[in-house]
């Protein structure tokens, strides 16, 4: 994949993330709950995630906050060290982490959902 | 006149003259890696100046009068061939556009150019800075030549088509842009400011039509991604370009230009 298209892939992940964000902040403040301490009770936060367009939120701020942090690492670990094999490794190593936590954040949405 | 530091201390010329002396210190860097068991070295001498005296001037009298021995590089002595770049009091500029007047400073301290391997006291390797250049392609590509036809029709510019590439065409290859760089000190592999700002140049020339194999050398985390947009490289620039915008637009080029819709097609004239 070209360098252009990750870096297009992460203009929109930073979007997303700021709406995402914005909208995650303001379920804590307004929306919907009568301030934050009521916004972190068990029963709301459950309630919050079983309503589908939270947990669709939620779930575009997983994947942006991840991509976005993991091609930030990825760079940085690029600028300590060069060389073909370094270059591949941690594009697969940070590709690879990606891919657990979106899983596991995901899953963790899921079950929620389904209350399994 | 060469002065060890000691000596400078016991006899109190290290202290501030007064301007009607005309003269000034000037510290060396000297260093040959090929000597073994010596390190750097960065002797002072006192060297006479008056009005207008460049620091290429400054080190030529050193040169003549004191250390015959020092390496430096320099050709046209008029901020043309860029050959003289040298760090000065910390900041990469061209020796011989650098009057010791405008430093405003008792001791002027000249060293190498920092991110370029040494050869010797001042002068620096460019080999990788001009494989940098060369990687680029820096020069027209017109789809005429891959086929062997020769372009023997004039390509007509509008003014505006010119302006957009103009003031990269300024560039002198002095490489002060890639010593003032903080990423090019860092990644040895980055292409540096001045082949991007380069590569930029001949992918706004309308009459280029090279822009997808320039795309695949510049379109990399160590070529115009690599950039962090420190923008020394324009704050150094001996000739006033300005290669982080150029960096930029080329960024802006990669993300919406395709390698399809680049094939310029200026109109042809007999």
């Amino acid at each position: 994949m070209r360098e252009s298209t990750l870096r297009s892939i992460n203009y929109l992940a930073i979007i997303a993330v700021l709406i995402s964000l914005a909208l995650h902040f303001a379920t804590h403040g307004f929306l919907g709950v009568a301030g934050f301490e009521d916004s972190l009770t068990y029963a709301s936060v459950i309630g919050r995630y079983r309503a589908s367009i939270t947990a669709i939120m939620l779930a575009v701020l997983l994947l942006g906050a991840s991509y976005h942090g993991l091609l930030g690492l990825r760079n940085i670990l690029l600028e300590i060290k060069t060389g073909r094999l370094w270059t591949r490794g941690v594009t697969i190593g940070t590709a690879t982490l990606g891919a657990v936590m979106v899983g596991w954040g995901l899953r963790t949405i899921i079950v929620t959902i389904t209350g399994a | 006149m060469v002065l060890e530091t000691q000596q400078l201390g016991n006899a109190k010329v290290g202290a501030p003259e007064p301007r009607h002396a005309e003269t000034v210190m000037v510290k060396v860097y000297r260093y040959n890696p090929r000597a073994k068991g010596e390190g750097p070295k960065k002797p002072i001498f006192k060297v006479p100046v008056e009005r207008g005296t460049t620091v290429l001037e400054a080190l030529l009298w050193i040169k003549e009068h004191d250390e015959p021995g020092l390496a430096l590089r320099y050709s046209c002595r008029m901020g043309i061939c860029g050959s003289c770049g040298v760090l000065v009091n910390g900041q990469p500029r061209l020796a011989c556009e650098t009057q010791v007047e405008e430093l405003d400073s008792e001791m002027v301290e000249v060293g190498p150019l920092p991110t370029f391997p040494l050869i010797r006291d001042l002068a620096t390797d460019f080999s990788d800075f001009l494989l940098n250049h060369h990687r680029i392609k820096p020069y027209l590509i017109r789809n005429e030549d891959t086929i062997g036809r020769p372009v023997l029709q004039e390509l007509s510019q509008t003014e505006q088509q010119e302006l957009d590439y103009y003031q990269f065409t300024m560039c002198i290859m002095c490489g002060l842009c890639n010593a003032a760089c903080p990423v090019q000190a860092t990644d040895c592999e980055f292409l540096g400011p001045q082949a991007l700002a380069q590569a930029y140049r001949f992918a706004a020339d309308s009459r280029d039509q090279g822009w997808p194999e320039r795309r695949d050398v510049v379109d990399t985390v160590h070529g115009c991604w690599g950039c962090r947009l420190a923008g020394s490289c324009s704050f150094v620039c001996p000739k006033g370009v300005d290669p982080a915008l150029g960096i930029q637009l080329l960024k802006r080029r990669v993300l919406t230009k395709s390698t399809r819709s680049s094939s310029q097609n200026p109109k042809l004239h007999d």
